[in-house]
This record gives structure tokens, sequence and C-alpha cells, in this order.
């Protein structure tokens, strides 16, 4: 790494004059572009943190201040930086075990101010400063990635494989449904599923397990809080949450679309039908009618056949009529008010 | 040439034998109520040398004129000798592509038969060969 054309801005606590001309000696030897802050107190550097003109890289904490030390001074440094800075510990032999715990309390390294050296400085400064923003994009993408399955307007959870309990259910899921996260966190899917179709997802559960296959998707019955039914259409995939084998749901309400291709596919059932009565049914004694006034109008008649026709003539227009009156029921029945 | 009228309305079926023979289409048109009798006169008395008109109603009762079509073939002659006229009161434009799609089928009429229809069929080029 070229260091000497990063730009830094590095906040330097120490009350000791001497050791911070030191540092910043060992600093500009191999950071000479960056800008170095010293903060003699730690209520002056308080101070410098809150007005947030600058933003600073890393702090080098002196452990030992006149106003300040110890365990106290390392929280309230960390707390001051808005937990948002990575922080350096400068310490003597004295309190060297206490440095090495600090680590654990969000400290990213500490230096024994009597073996410093500009190898081992710029080593922990700049180290110190690529960790902290490795682990800034890894916060942000583990935020994005939360957001996304959050903020996702479709609802969306998360289920233990082995326990089908949920592990993580999402605002949209919440409001659809009708339960807590509290409520989810609390249950297993089953809770979701119809009384009656508990043997489906079980049939489900296991052929999926057995075929192992890592994206699934299927139409199924759930069951709201109120519960109402709602067909969903799932798609799902096998994850890895913290630590544990689970299946992230996708679920897409489609019952008011299922309810309005029902309902299409009826009205066009109920036309096909109209259509075949029309060709069929009603067109069958009409064309009779037609042919028998040809028929009448024959001159070789006989009295009988003259007699006959008209019968014929006359049952014809009866079935016609009976058609027609049937048509109009059915229509009626269609509704067709839409 | 041997004509059957295969319709379920037997006063439809008066009617057109009453045409088919003023016209001379035919001289003894025989009818059938419905597709099934139909079938099983041709089975049992086709000859080969023989040339069969066929009038097909397409809504029957037992056996519809689809029905009757698909088991057309079993007759064991061919459309060389087996000529098909559906006869229906259905103005269906996919019934009329249906049917004309049948190798058997050469001509819809829509109900009521005329007189201009029969003519008409004598003059029809695909029907020529029955009037040979």
């Amino acid at each position: 790494m070229q260091s000497s054309l990063l730009h830094y801005s590095i906040l330097i606590i120490e009350d000791n004059l001497g050791d911070f001309v030191l540092i910043e000696d060992y600093l500009h030897e191999f950071l000479p572009s960056s800008e170095i802050y010293q903060a003699p107190t730690f209520s002056k550097a308080k101070e410098m943190l809150a007005s947030k003109d600058i933003i600073y890289d890393v702090i080098l904490l002196d452990l030992s201040l006149p106003d300040h030390s110890g365990k106290k001074l390392i929280e309230e440094a960390i707390e001051a930086s808005g937990n948002n800075t990575p922080i350096i510990i400068l310490t003597g032999y004295s309190s060297l075990d206490f440095a090495i715990e600090s680590l654990t309390i969000g400290v990213a390294d500490y230096l024994l101010k009597d073996e410093l050296t500009p190898i081992a400085l710029r080593k922990s400064v700049l180290y110190t400063i690529e960790r902290h923003k490795i682990l800034l994009n890894l916060k942000e993408s583990e935020q994005r990635y939360a957001d996304l399955f959050h903020f996702s307007p479709q609802p969306m959870w998360v289920f233990d494989v082995e326990t089908l309990a949920f592990l993580n259910v999402n605002e949209a899921a919440i409001r659809h449904y009708g339960y807590s996260y509290d409520e989810f966190l609390s249950m297993t899917i089953k809770d979701i599923r119809p009384p009656e179709d508990i043997p489906l997802l079980q049939a489900v559960l296991t052929r999926n397990k057995t075929t192992h296959r890592s994206f699934f998707q299927a139409e199924f019955r759930h069951q709201k809080k109120n519960g109402e039914i709602i067909i969903v259409d799932l798609k799902s995939t096998f994850i890895i949450y913290r630590g544990r084998a689970a299946k992230l749901i996708l679920a897409h309400d489609i019952t008011a679309n299922k309810k309005y291709l029902e309902e299409i596919e009826h009205q066009n059932q109920k036309l096909r039908e109209i259509a075949w009565v029309q060709s069929h049914v009603v067109r069958a004694p009409l064309a009779r009618l037609l042919g028998l006034t040809q028929f009448l109008n024959e001159e070789d008649l006989s009295p009988q056949e003259y007699k006959q026709y008209l019968k014929e003539l006359h049952n014809s227009a009866s079935e016609l009529d009976i058609i027609v009156k049937d048509i109009v029921k059915k229509t009626h029945e269609l509704k067709l008010t839409k | 040439m041997e004509m059957l009228l295969v319709d379920d309305d037997k006063f439809f079926t008066l009617m057109a034998k009453t045409m088919v023979t003023k016209t001379g289409l035919h001289s003894s048109p025989k009818a059938f109520e419905n597709g099934f009798v139909a079938l099983e006169y041709l089975k049992n008395n086709y000859t080969p040398q023989e040339k069969y008109l066929i009038f097909v109603d397409i809504n029957m009762p037992i056996m519809n004129g689809w029905e009757f079509l698909e088991g057309i073939n079993e007759v064991g002659g061919s459309p060389n000798n087996i000529f098909v006229v559906m006869v229906s009161s259905s103005v269906d434009y996919a019934d009329i592509q249906r049917a004309l799609k049948h190798p058997y089928v050469r001509e819809y009429l829509i109900k009521p038969l005329s007189i201009q229809n029969m003519t008409d069929l004598k003059k029809n080029h695909l029907l020529a060969p029955l009037f040979e």
C-alpha cells in the first residue's frame, strides 16, 4: 500500500507533549499527507469529537489523562466517538493486562509506549483503519439485506427446517397475517395453515427434504390471525440463518387474483353455453319454422298434411318460447353488471 | 348411389326427403335418427362399389354428428366413395370450420334446407363423383 498518498485525519488524545511529538513524527513518516490533531485532555477530545467538523479515521488514546483514565475513559471515548471511529490505546507496562482486556470492550488495538517504533505504529494504524472500513462495509451490506427483508412490500419470513419455528418475519407479514412479531416468533409455520391442510404441509416438507431442492414454488392455503383463509403463491429458498438450516419464504397473496380469474372463467363458460344454445338449441326450432313455412306455401298439400304442418309449426314455436325463457333466466344468473 | 339422412328431428327428415326426391338428388333416401344407428347400418351394409351421400346433423342424442365422423373410418370406405354433408341449425363459425376440416365432409348446410340447396349440391364439384 502506498501509504504516503493516504489522507487520514488522526486524533491523538495525549497530555504528554513529548509523547505526542514522537507519535506525530512517526505518523508523518509514513502518512505525510495526513492531518494530525491533538487533544491534551479528555474533555478537549470530547469537544473536538462532538463538533463533527472533522471526521477522524482513527483515535490514538493515552490511557492516563489528567482528567480521566482507565476503563471508564475507554467507555466514554467509545461513546464520544459515536462508536464509529476505531480507537488504539497507548499505554505503559503498568497497565498492559488491562490494555489487553480492553480489546473486549471495543478497542481496536493497543500499543506499548515504551516499545513504540514507527513500524509497529504504522502497522497498527493502517491495519485498524482498513479493518474498520471492511467492518463498515460488512455492516452496511448486512443492513441492506436486512432492509430488503424488512421493508419488502411482500410478506417474507424465515423458518427453522427442523422445528418449523419462525426465526424472523418482516413488516409486511406482520401486517398481512395480523400476528405481532413476538407472536410469530412463538409460532411454527403450522400455525398459519388451516388445520385440514396440515397433512398436505407435512407431505410437502417431507418431499422437499428428500429431493433437496434449494428452490421451491407452489400455491398453498394460509390462515390469518382473524381466521380468514387466503391462497398464497409461496417461493422458498434454503438458507443458513444464524447457524440453523432454514427456509426463506416469500408469500404472495393471490386470493383476489384467483377469485377474479374464477369469476371470469365462470362468465366465459356461461357465454360459451349461451353461444352453443343460440346456435344449436334456438336455431333448431327456428330452422324448422322456416322450413315449415316453405312447405306451407306448396299448393299440392292434402288437408292432412296441412294440418300436420300446422301442428309442427305450433310445436316448434312453443319449443322456441321455452328456450328463449331459459336463456333469459341463464343470462340473469350471469349478473352482467360489471 | 345410396343416400342417408341422419337427424333426430323426424319432421326435418320428412321435409328433407321430400326435397331430395323432388329435385332428383336421390329417389329413396334412408332416414336414421342418430349417428349410432346410421353407423351400424353402414358397417353392416357397406359395399365398396357403392357410393354414399350422407346428410348428418350435429346435435343429436346417443351419438352426435361429431362422434359419427369419428367412427366413420370404421365403415371400411374412404372419402372417395363416402360423401358427408353436415346439415345443422348451427350458424357458429367454429362448428362450420370444424366440420369442413374433416376429410369426409364436403359441404356444410345451415337449416332450414331449401330446394336451392339441393340443386346447388348437384352442381357442387366436390360431390361430382356421386353423379357420374
